[in-house]
């Protein structure tokens, strides 16, 4: 499989991905209340999902491809 | 978002209890503990992944972030159920999976009856009940799984007698 390709079924899978965890987001954001425990628990999910995100394009681009 | 009106503060805000969420979140990490199990498993059975090594680390990153979203899912989903008790009435917001979502409210002047119940010797240790609360409408509601559930109810009753003594 060629880089581009893969990068195409990578950027399909990153978005389909996003759609999900901003739609989480949003319900969050609509229905929050201030006095809680909610937002670090939030913070914490969107970190490792960035973080594994971070670590998923690393990983592609060590992959060996033509 | 929720608009109190002008007098009007929030009493009490409850979730359920922690232990509807714990199997589906002890399930979720086994199966973010699974590609570190099946990787042990091979080098126990002595096979060489040597050559597929680089397509296994990328495939078990994107299932890590997968994993780690429907993680996220679940505790959404646990999060927005949610009864908020304020003085003038109570709020059940409902979330249904992630597109869909149930919000109902009643006075508290209306309510005519509290029940609680505590349904199992599971709920009894861990100190979890349902709160069914009958309004003066035909809708009877009811709240499963929470906690403090006895001053829930006290709650309830107090600002109903106060709101009704006042009209």
């Amino acid at each position: 499989m060629s880089l581009v390709t893969a990068l195409l079924l990578y950027g399909l899978f990153l978005g389909i991905y996003w759609f999900f965890v901003l739609s989480v987001l949003w319900h969050l954001r609509e229905y929050v209340l201030p006095i809680d425990y909610s937002s670090l628990i939030v913070r914490g999910f969107l970190g490792i999902m960035v973080l594994l995100n971070a670590v998923s394009l690393f990983l592609l681009f060590k992959l060996p491809l033509s | 978002m929720i608009h109190l009106s002008k007098d009007e503060k929030v009493l009490m805000v409850l979730h359920r209890h922690w232990v509807v969420i714990l199997g589906r979140f002890l399930g979720s990490i086994l199966f973010l503990l699974l590609p570190a199990a099946l990787s042990a498993a091979a080098a126990y059975f002595g096979v060489d992944l040597a050559l597929a090594s680089p397509y296994l680390e990328f495939f078990t990153s994107l299932y890590l972030m997968v994993v780690m979203a429907v993680l996220f899912i679940f505790w959404m989903d646990y999060y927005l159920d949610v009864w908020i008790i304020t003085s003038e009435r109570i709020i059940d917001i409902e979330q249904k999976g992630l597109f869909n979502r149930e919000i109902s409210e009643f006075m508290l002047d209306k309510v005519q009856d509290v029940t609680i119940e505590v349904p199992n010797m599971m709920a009894m240790f861990l100190k979890y009940g349902n709160l069914i609360i009958q309004t003066a409408g035909e809708k009877s509601f009811s709240v499963r799984q929470i906690p403090r559930f006895y001053e829930a109810k006290n709650l309830i009753l107090d600002y109903a007698k106060k709101l009704i003594k006042r009209e």
